[in-house]
């Protein structure tokens, strides 16, 4: 590690302190620089995946083979019955997979651990500008973890009221077994993950905006950077809805009180609820931050993938600021779309009008980002590799994850697939066809960053290969299964007639989803590998434009050997001004008065 | 360390690791629970009543069919035509029974108009004659002469007339497969009402092992019918976790009822072999230490041990003779609870005479409102079968549960909402809840109550005020105990008389 | 490997369209044909939908693969230095636009239609065929005495059932929805009706089966460890038989056991 102090280093102030011998625990536990923790949220948050893909694995299994024994959990829980799970437990599968995987995954990977690793490096900052703030960050991670953990041994084994946690079955105890001390405990998780996010947020924020190097307009910024920026606003704004609707729901379970639980229920022969309230207002308020919440998991996917196609295709980004307008779009209309996910929900219907119009508009933007992907392309020279591979993929498995979900937009056709698997179908599509892969191709480019070595392309071509092929196995076929008219959430689907003779699809399926897990241990493998035998390489070994590639790597601590300064963006890729197909933002060019003159591009 | 070694060290570790997990990931295997009286008994003689339920019924994967209960067990059932030949053969003349032509066909012919009896040969069993109570196994079967092939050749043919049962257990195996599908996780393997679930339910499912149930149409002594627990299942029990499966097809229901009722009358079996051991015998692992400590002989003890497991099979025998005895009365036309008389029209008399009748017999429990709420909830009851109190004040079930007498102004009648099942309810009580029969009273006061009791939910507060003041004042002149507070609890309050009704929205069924 | 890759892009999305179009074939399409008139509405709109974006589909897929394809060509030739096309973005930003608005608007009668109670048929309206309250884990159903109207509160004279729901065929039939203790949703997938139960709501629902015929009545959304037990059905049948049916019912309902099975009174 370059031990090379940065000159900006004491206009930073003293939030290192004085010296740089540094303990162990100070320098990779609780440590204040935002690479390591970059790196911290990035190895706990695959091994969160790996969770998050078992618990689906589960349910999956009893898809295929139902009330059979289950591998592992038959012979721990249920040896008394033979292995076969019991229903309430495939509930708390589910309920556990979605939230593992969408609170301790994918939103702590891209804002916590790509965003605290890149945003410094790229805006040319030697930290964030709140470096304790940021290591709380992270700690606050295991907390969560503990809560989400510990509710797994409580009564019912894990949450069971669905992710979406609706009340009244998540707030009256006697309504579902794991609706007691594990409801309790999921609640306090994800209110901790909240916080860790907020946290994260305004660290974001404020970096970007006070920061960046001398030179980096707001727009020389790098997609990364603005995907960043934009869904730390969103999580700025629509977490403490999150936050108070959990409060609201703490408070109807423990304290007696009925935000969420009208009068006059019977659950489970208990007496009567004394009520007043309004189980809708739970999904107003629940949705208000998950739709914005589901933007916070594709926009820095986003991001990414624009800067690793720019630089894969060798040439500019195609449109960069309809790109920049665009996520601002999404952000802004995702605001404002929540009532979609309540179609069917019994509220006003002159909601469902005005709600299905924005959410048509809220296609718009990611129909012309995709576009702009394809142009980036276009015209460019292009390699076949990992990340390269990764990238194409996103853009094409987006493709079908955003058109499906104009489906469910139409309100009318919304009546039929509304919590079938069609939806089911769309989600995934989304959120792993196109963020999760979107995340392996950033994993590969940035690793050599991370750690100054490279990861191995054959397995990471294997690993692409195997999951795109297990990916599109599992989930596509879900499409079909919904239009069939398969609801979701059902542990025994083929106790209904019609949906008998899909038990083979879904057996294909699951096949599907096994390759697809196993395939994740070539990516653990190929992360865990790498780091010691893994090419060395230099500091920029993709030969592209960002600020993060002038610094050594990995880059020691205070990021940069001299103060950056910044002369233009970040896509002067196959520029005419250099011989190279390359041009560092960094990278100062004498007037070119003495250059050819050169054709104006029609878009900057 | 070279990369070769490491390498060499994670393979080394990957199988180990791969070894140590196939048994995590073998099926375990589903057993019956064993009772807790069982358990308590000494290990020989608990061992010989386990070795026992296993040959009689075998464990959920390998199931039994005991033809001596009355469960159908499913399979061919036929007879023996006359044979001219002569032994020793293994080819026997048979008819099927017409219901079972289409059985055998369906299970056995193979695609090639031939017929398929597996490699060991499908199991025959000798209901009577010669070889009554013997199995032999099908390997083939003639069409054109109508013979069945056997492994086994014996010497004497089997007269005409021998019926026998081929391939029984199938519908109890399907039971078994529907009742791992739909009923398990609440029900539990062995049927004790104790699955996964089952701890979250209020409330708690059927323990079918004393054999009793609650909602049945035959007299109190009576065992349940086959039909009353079809109902059950495929009405639910409003008001409980108990749901309708309607949907379910007539055969499937059918094997399901079996597969309960097989369950039933293996965990009461082992409750009376309980029984027999523990009381009459005293042959528990308590009992025999006393015993040893007040100075008996060890081997006195051992040869009372040895005998009881001597017996064990005859006990068996007897005792499952005398359950299938029981379960096929419980069938009979005599057995079902028949009103004497229509039901009494529907009338304000009538309600007022069934007040009256309920008044005498029923507000202990049922609470003079009839909403639950009577005096007998807030007193410690004994329990009859140790002789103690409950430990909770409240009324209790056979099975130890703490249960509530209904609240009748919810129009929630878990055994059914038709008139009859009301009578039934009257007449034959329900005896695992304790409530009592009212066999003996005239059939027309059953049906007044009935007419009443349906009537509570739309009870308009007043209604019966002057029936009741007859009632305390025609039991004050015949010098009965009066409750001053029942009489004051029977008269509405002012806010009841300015309430709308009685009727909850919440529950209907 | 280059055109190993290529062809992997283009295959996939090939194997999905074909997927797509052999599903109906294989009944991995919807259960039935709609069996209700808003029903076939929601289906024309599905399929318009799908032929859109099909067609997009197709599009993209090909444009990406040709730009790969082109991109990915072994050459000395430079990457063309282009910041974007100003024209392009004009041009991808209106015609989607215009498209998606006009799928939007297209439909919003349907969505009034089903929704809004002052647009529901009259005569179903005016005469709700029965009250379906949903709990864990049945239906329970209660209908109105023949020849009266149901009531919201419960009836003497009602008549209850469980997990079968008998209507009119080929006319418009109104049900009032409740829910006994937390979220359940009413969900006929051959009719094409969708509804949730909400707690301490009463929500009219309103559908009109074309045929008589048994129609599967499923729970979608999740209500706990029974969700996917809820397996119920609608039976539709044709007015005679729909009057005899419920006649059948009340006889049933106030069946007394009496030997000679005689006139029952019933009140």
């Amino acid at each position: 590690m370059s031990v090379a102090h940065s000159v900006s280093h004491d206009a930073h102030g003293d939030a290192h302190g004085h010296g740089h011998e540094q303990s162990f625990i100070s320098k990779y536990v609780f440590s204040t620089d935002h690479k390591v923790i970059g790196i911290q949220f990035l190895v706990t948050t695959l091994l969160m995946l790996m969770v998050g893909g078992a618990l689906a694995l589960g349910v999956r299994w009893q898809l295929a083979f139902p009330w059979e024994s289950m591998p592992l959990v038959g012979r721990l829980l249920f040896s008394g019955e033979g292995g076969q799970i019991s229903p309430e437990f495939y509930t708390m599968l589910f309920t556990m997979h979605a939230t593992v995987m969408i609170f301790l995954v994918i939103i702590p990977i891209l804002a916590g651990a790509f965003g605290n690793f890149l945003i410094p490096l790229m805006i040319g900052a030697d930290d964030m500008a709140f470096p304790v703030l940021n290591m709380l960050s992270y700690w606050f991670m295991w907390p969560a973890i503990f809560c989400f953990f510990a509710s797994f041994f409580s009564a019912g084994n894990g949450a069971a009221a669905g992710w979406t946690s609706y009340p009244v079955l998540s707030a009256l105890p006697q309504a579902a077994p794991a609706s007691g001390m594990a409801q309790n405990w999921w609640l306090v998780g994800v209110t901790l993950v909240g916080v860790s996010s907020m946290m994260g947020s305004v660290n974001y924020m404020t970096t970007i905006i006070n920061m960046r190097a001398p030179g980096m307009t707001l727009f020389r910024m790098p997609l990364t950077i603005w995907a960043m920026f934009i869904t730390a606003i969103l999580q700025a704004f629509a977490l403490p809805v999150l936050t108070a609707a959990g409060f609201m729901l703490v408070a109807d379970r423990l304290l007696g009180t009925c935000f969420f639980i009208p009068a006059g229920l019977v659950v489970n022969n208990a007496d009567p609820t004394v009520g007043g309230g309004q189980p809708l207002l739970w999904q107003h308020l629940f949705w208000f931050y998950s739709h914005p919440a589901v933007y916070i998991m594709l926009l820095p996917a986003m991001g990414m993938v624009s800067d690793m196609l720019a630089n894969a295709a060798r040439k500019p980004l195609f449109g960069y600021k309809p790109m920049v307008y665009s996520m601002a779009a999404i952000a802004g209309l995702g605001f404002i779309v929540w009532g979609h996910h309540m179609f069917t929900s019994g509220m006003n219907p002159a909601l469902g009008m005005t709600f299905m119009t924005s959410t048509m508009m809220i296609a718009l933007p990611s129909a012309i980002k995709t576009f702009n992907w394809i142009g980036t392309i276009w015209g460019g020279k292009i390699e076949f590799n990992t990340v390269t591979l990764n990238s194409v993929a996103f853009v094409s498995m987006f493709v079908v994850g955003g058109l499906s979900g104009i489906f469910m937009a139409a309100v009318p056709v919304d009546i039929y697939i509304h919590d079938t698997y069609f939806i089911v179908a769309h989600f995934h599509y989304v959120l792993f066809g196109a963020t999760l892969f979107g995340l392996f191709g950033a994993i590969f480019f940035w690793y050599p960053k991370m750690f100054g070595r490279k990861m191995n392309e054959g397995l990471g071509k294997a690993h692409f290969f195997f999951t795109f092929l297990g990916a599109n196995g599992t989930f596509f076929p879900m499409h079909l299964l919904g239009v069939a008219g398969m609801p979701r959430r059902y542990a025994d689907p083929y106790l209904h007639p019609y949906l008998e003779h899909f038990l083979p699809m879904n057996q294909f399926m699951t096949y599907s989803a096994i390759l697809m897990g196993c395939a994740q241990f070539l990516l653990l493998f190929n992360f865990a590998y790498s780091m010691f035998y893994g090419e060395k390489v230099g500091r920029n070994p993709w030969k592209a434009n960002g600020l993060e590639w002038t610094a050594p790597s990995p880059p020691g601590h205070g990021n940069f050997d001299v103060l950056p300064v910044c002369y233009r963006g970040p896509y002067e890729y196959s520029s005419p001004l250099v011989e190279e197909d390359f041009l560092l933002q960094t990278e100062y060019l004498s007037p070119p008065d003495k250059a050819e003159p050169v054709k104006e591009p029609e878009h900057a | 360390m070279s990369i070769r070694r490491k390498s060499n060290i994670l393979f080394v570790l990957a199988c180990g690791f791969l070894l140590a997990g196939c048994d995590a990931f073998s099926p375990p295997d589903a057993e019956f629970v064993v009772r807790e009286e069982t358990d308590q008994l000494t290990s020989d003689v608990s061992k010989a009543v386990e070795e026992e339920l296993e040959s009689s019924f075998g464990n959920p994967h390998q199931l039994v069919a005991w033809l001596k209960l009355p469960v159908d067990f499913g399979g061919v059932t036929g007879a023996t035509e006359e044979s001219t030949l002569e032994g020793p053969l293994n080819k026997f003349p048979v008819k099927f029974d017409p219901e079972a032509d289409d059985k055998f066909v369906a299970q056995f012919q193979a695609d090639d108009g031939g017929f398929n009896f597996g490699e060991s040969g499908a199991r025959l069993d000798w209901m009577t004659g010669e070889y009554a109570g013997k199995s032999m196994h099908v390997i083939g079967y003639d069409s054109e002469s109508q013979q069945l092939t056997t492994k086994e050749k014996v010497e004497v043919p089997p007269a005409a007339g021998d019926t026998f049962v081929l391939s029984a257990g199938e519908t109890l195996k399907s039971g078994r497969a529907l009742y791992m599908e739909h009923c398990l996780h609440c029900h539990g393997v062995s049927g004790d009402g104790n699955g996964p679930t089952a701890q979250y339910l209020n409330p708690r499912p059927r323990d079918y092992r004393l054999g009793q149930f609650k909602f049945k149409a035959t007299k109190p002594a009576e065992k349940v019918r086959q039909e009353d627990l079809g109902r059950v299942i495929k009405y639910g029990i409003p008001g409980t976790y108990m749901p309708s499966f309607l949907l379910l097809a007539d055969e499937d229901l059918h094997a399901i009822v079996e597969y309960v009722r097989w369950l039933s009358m293996r965990g009461e079996l082992e409750y009376r072999v309980d029984q027999e051991l523990v009381l009459a015998s005293g042959l528990t692992n308590e009992i025999i230490a006393e015993r040893k400590s007040d100075g008996d002989e060890d081997a006195e003890i051992q040869e009372e041990v040895d005998e009881a497991v001597a017996y064990m099979p005859t006990m068996f025998d007897e005792l499952g003779d005398q359950l299938a005895e029981s379960w096929l009365l419980a069938e009979e036309e005599e057995s079902l609870i028949v009103p004497a008389v229509a039901r009494v029209e529907d009338s304000f008399e009538s309600r007022a005479r069934g007040r009256k009748f309920f008044l005498e017999k029923c507000t202990n429990c049922h609470g003079h409102k009839g909403r639950g709420n009577g005096s007998m909830t807030e007193d410690f009851q004994k329990d009859e079968e140790t002789g103690e109190l409950y430990a909770e004040p409240g009324l209790f079930d056979i099975w130890g549960n703490s249960i509530k007498p209904r609240n009748l102004t919810k129009g929630l009648y878990r055994g059914g909402r038709r008139p009859v099942d009301l009578y039934h309810r009257l007449y034959g009580g329900i005896g695992p809840s304790k409530m009592p029969n009212f066999a003996t009273t005239d059939p027309k006061i059953l049906w007044d109550t009935v007419n009443y009791v349906l009537h509570i939910p739309f009870e308009k507060p007043g209604e019966y005020t002057e029936v009741d003041k007859e009632y305390f004042e025609s039991k004050k002149k015949s010098g009965g105990d009066e409750d001053k507070a029942a009489e004051q609890e029977a008269t509405p309050t002012e806010s009841e008389q300015t309430a709308t009704g009685s009727t909850e929205s919440s529950d209907q069924g | 490997m280059r055109w190993f890759w290529l062809t992997f892009f283009i295959v996939c999305p090939i194997a999905a369209v074909v997927f797509c179009v052999i599903a109906p074939g294989m009944d991995w399409w919807f259960p039935s044909e709609a069996g209700s008139p808003l029903g076939e509405r929601i289906d024309s709109l599905f399929n318009l939908i799908l032929y859109i974006v099909t067609g997009t589909f197709i599009g993209t897929q090909i444009a990406l693969v040709y730009v790969l394809w082109k991109s990915s060509k072994k050459d000395d030739e430079r990457a063309w230095f282009s910041h974007g096309s100003h024209n392009l973005e004009v041009i991808w930003t209106i015609v989607p636009a215009g498209i998606l608005l006009f799928i939007a608007l297209y439909q919003m009668d349907v969505w009034a239609e089903y929704r809004v109670v002052s647009k529901f048929p009259k005569e179903a309206r005016k005469a709700p065929v029965a009250e379906v309250m949903a709990r864990q884990f049945e239906w329970r159903i209660r209908y109105p005495e023949p020849g009266r109207i149901l009531q919201i509160q419960q009836q003497p004279t009602d008549l209850y059932a469980v997990n079968e729901l008998i209507v009119p065929a080929a006319k418009p039939v109104m049900i009032y929805l409740k829910t006994q203790d937390v979220q359940h949703s009413f969900f006929l997938p051959e009719l094409r009706v969708k509804q949730d139960a909400v707690p301490g709501q009463i929500i009219p629902v309103w559908f009109e089966a074309t045929e008589p015929g048994e129609y599967v009545l499923v729970c979608a959304e999740l209500c706990g460890w029974g969700h996917y037990k809820m397996g119920a059905r609608v039976v539709a049948l044709a007015e005679e038989q729909f009057e005899a049916a419920m006649e059948e019912l009340a006889e049933e309902q106030s069946d007394d056991g009496f030997a000679d099975a005689g006139d029952s009174d019933d009140e």
